[in-house]
């Protein structure tokens, strides 16, 4: 079944968004695309970064909310995906966000919204 | 394209088109020409931090311009940060006695470390130059908080009205985001103060000057050329824009609404927070680079000069593409006249009314970018331009949408040889608390019988899937839309061109065909690329 995207309600606790995510193209990868993670985040505490990999580790990109006003919603970000990190379509990914001294998993109220798209190159 | 190819065609030699040459060069500060101009720019900084708190071009009064003026997460983030390092640079030629003074870039993707000459004197913030007035909150306050408050009380209706979007009605609105006060809270947030003292006002130093592999990562050439290959100044979808959210005004604050570009939302954000210590520092405070006042650090505008370079590279890989590189229509004049009210220029002055149109060529201050990293995409095309196509809006009537494809539209999209298919958006509401279903599947042109299909079927356009389980008794009021392409399948149009006037039709079913069917809320179709 092909999995156009997933989401995170809000609501959801840490526990329940604990996995890895496995996300989905929306359609077999071109030569001249580039797939990209679209990440919607909530409200963050003050430096607080949310770290996204594949399930082995590779890194994606640390998303990093800067100019925001205290309790406001960190919005959407753009991360570029190495074409070789997706098998067969899919692409599983690792969510993190930093606290003082380590990191966790991010809850859904953090962490509202995932997919995976593709952006065409001209 | 490879990710590593993706990277590697940043790195080959630059062939960008001529243009008339600029009066001023931005060097890449690691080079000869960069390093001669960091010790302009030291003597300027110099010359600024001697200034009266009561002058425009006073070092944290030039900082000030930023906390209370600058856009993020949103398209005019790139133009006003031109305007306002247009106007910092005459000010450093000014008082630094270099006529030839233009800002160097660094360069991250090549030198992910600050350069070095950065921990020298005055352009480190944590130099003793700066002890005078940022030893510590009381100092600083005592020093600048007067004058501000004059200038304050001195500001037009304009000025204040975007300062009011802003979320400053009142100075002590303002100060709040000094010192970190939170009203609401009763209490200081440590995050989120924008003054820092002179020895903790950047987290790198000489001994440690390095990004961190997250910082690094997110300024690699991988990340650097996916975000210069959007062909849209703007598009809401951010994945497709080299711009963030349009908004109303300027100065409306990031929030849940907005999209954040690759660059902006990536390698500007990560270099800003990590110089200030966001992650080994937290919860903070951090230094100046994290906040508002980061322009109290003068790395910020040697980061923002490559932000700025890159955002030239882009205008130039657009022109050469033969593809627009601003807004088009009405759009244009939007974006064009928005205000920009508070700059002060090199002549000690306020520059007065200007419009963002003002800030869009870097003609407006006659300079250009020696090549950097990025340089390579501005070469020939690969392709040639194609004409672009709107998404067709569809309508929803009892729960099906639908939408009129035009026959060649729809040739186009059965032509095997078509790389790029339709797209469906379709909007639907997130199932609420107590929905047991959270997967649906997406039927076109499927017979008014058809509830259920496998994934063979030729009606299938796929699966729309809400993760995780709902909240019961809450009930989500946001919907959301998904990008669906349309399966390239020729019994699902077959009656539809045989009939070209009757429209597509699209339903969402629930996935297994148990469970009640979501509203569709809105449906458009089109290509996302000719």
């Amino acid at each position: 079944m092909l999995l156009l995207a997933a989401v995170w309600p809000a609501g959801c606790f840490a526990a329940e968004a604990s996995k890895d995510v496995e996300l989905s193209l929306p359609r077999p990868l071109g030569p001249g695309d580039t797939a990209i993670v679209e990440i919607t985040l909530g409200a963050l505490g003050r430096g607080q970064e949310v770290s996204v990999t594949t399930a082995s580790g590779m890194p994606l990109g640390t998303i990093s909310p800067f100019g925001l006003r205290a309790g406001a919603d960190a919005g959407t970000y753009a991360l570029p995906v190495p074409k070789e990190t997706i098998k067969d379509g899919r692409l599983s990914v690792h969510l993190s966000i930093s606290q003082p001294g380590g990191s966790r998993t991010p809850t859904a109220l953090e962490v509202r919204g995932i997919a995976l798209k593709l952006a065409p190159q001209r | 394209m490879t990710s590593a190819a993706l990277a590697a065609a940043g790195t080959m030699l630059p062939s960008g088109p001529s243009r008339a040459a600029a009066k001023y060069r931005r060097y890449n500060v690691t080079s000869a020409e960069g390093q001669k101009m960091l010790a302009s720019y030291a003597k300027g900084v110099a010359a600024m931090l001697q200034l009266p708190a009561s002058h425009p071009q006073n070092w944290f009064r030039n900082a000030f311009i930023h906390l209370m003026d600058c856009p993020h997460g949103n398209w005019w983030f790139y133009v006003w940060h031109r305007g306002y390092l247009g106007y910092f640079e005459q000010s450093i030629r000014a008082l630094s006695g270099d006529d030839n003074f233009a800002l160097p870039y660094w360069d991250w993707t090549e030198l992910p470390e600050i350069p070095a000459g950065m921990f020298d004197g005055v352009l480190t913030p944590a130099d003793k130059a700066y002890q005078p007035f940022t030893a510590n909150l009381a100092v600083f306050t005592s020093f600048i908080k007067p004058a501000l408050t004059d200038y304050w009380n001195g500001l037009s209706k304009d000025q204040r009205g975007q300062l009011a979007i802003r979320g400053y009605k009142s100075i002590d609105d303002l100060w709040n985001d000094v010192t970190g006060f939170s009203p609401s809270a009763k209490a200081g947030i440590s995050g989120n103060e924008a003054f820092a003292t002179t020895c903790a006002s950047r987290y790198l130093s000489r001994d440690n000057p390095k990004l961190d592999a997250k910082t690094a990562y997110d300024v690699s050439a991988f990340v650097i050329m996916a975000g210069l290959l959007p062909t849209d100044f703007y598009n809401s979808d951010n994945y497709l824009s080299f711009t963030s959210s349009r908004t109303a005004s300027h100065n409306d604050q990031p929030n849940g609404t907005t999209k954040f570009s690759t660059l902006e939302g990536l390698p500007h954000n990560k270099v800003h927070n990590y110089i200030g210590g966001v992650g080994p520092l937290d919860p903070g405070p951090y230094g100046n680079m994290t906040n508002f006042l980061s322009p109290v650090d003068p790395i910020f505008f040697l980061h923002h000069s490559n932000m700025d370079r890159l955002w030239d590279v882009w205008t130039r890989k657009q022109q050469r593409l033969k593809l627009p590189y601003l807004p088009e229509g009405a759009d244009l004049k939007t974006f064009s006249d928005e205000p920009f009210l508070f700059y002060a220029d090199g002549k000690g002055g306020y520059v007065g009314p200007s419009k963002a149109g003002d800030y869009i060529s870097t003609d407006r201050f006659d300079y250009d970018y020696a090549p950097g990293f990025g340089e390579n995409i501005v070469g020939p095309p690969a392709v040639a331009a194609a004409p672009r196509a709107k998404p067709q809006q569809g309508s929803v009537k009892a729960n099906t949408g639908t939408v009129k494809i035009p026959g060649e539209a729809l040739e186009a999209h059965l032509a095997a040889a078509g790389p790029q298919p339709l797209m469906a958006q379709i909007t639907l509401p997130r199932p609420t608390g107590y929905s047991t279903v959270r997967e649906f599947d997406i039927l076109v042109n499927a017979p008014p019988g058809v509830t259920q299909v496998a994934a063979d079927s030729p009606y299938y356009a796929g699966t729309i899937a809400f993760f995780g389980s709902m909240m019961p008794g809450m009930v989500m009021s946001a919907d959301a839309t998904f990008a669906v392409p349309l399966p390239k399948k020729q019994e699902a149009f077959a009656a539809l061109r045989a009939a070209p006037n009757q429209p597509l039709s699209i339903r969402v079913v629930p996935s297994g065909g148990i469970g009640a069917a979501p509203t569709l809320k809105a449906l458009s179709v089109g290509p996302l690329r000719q």
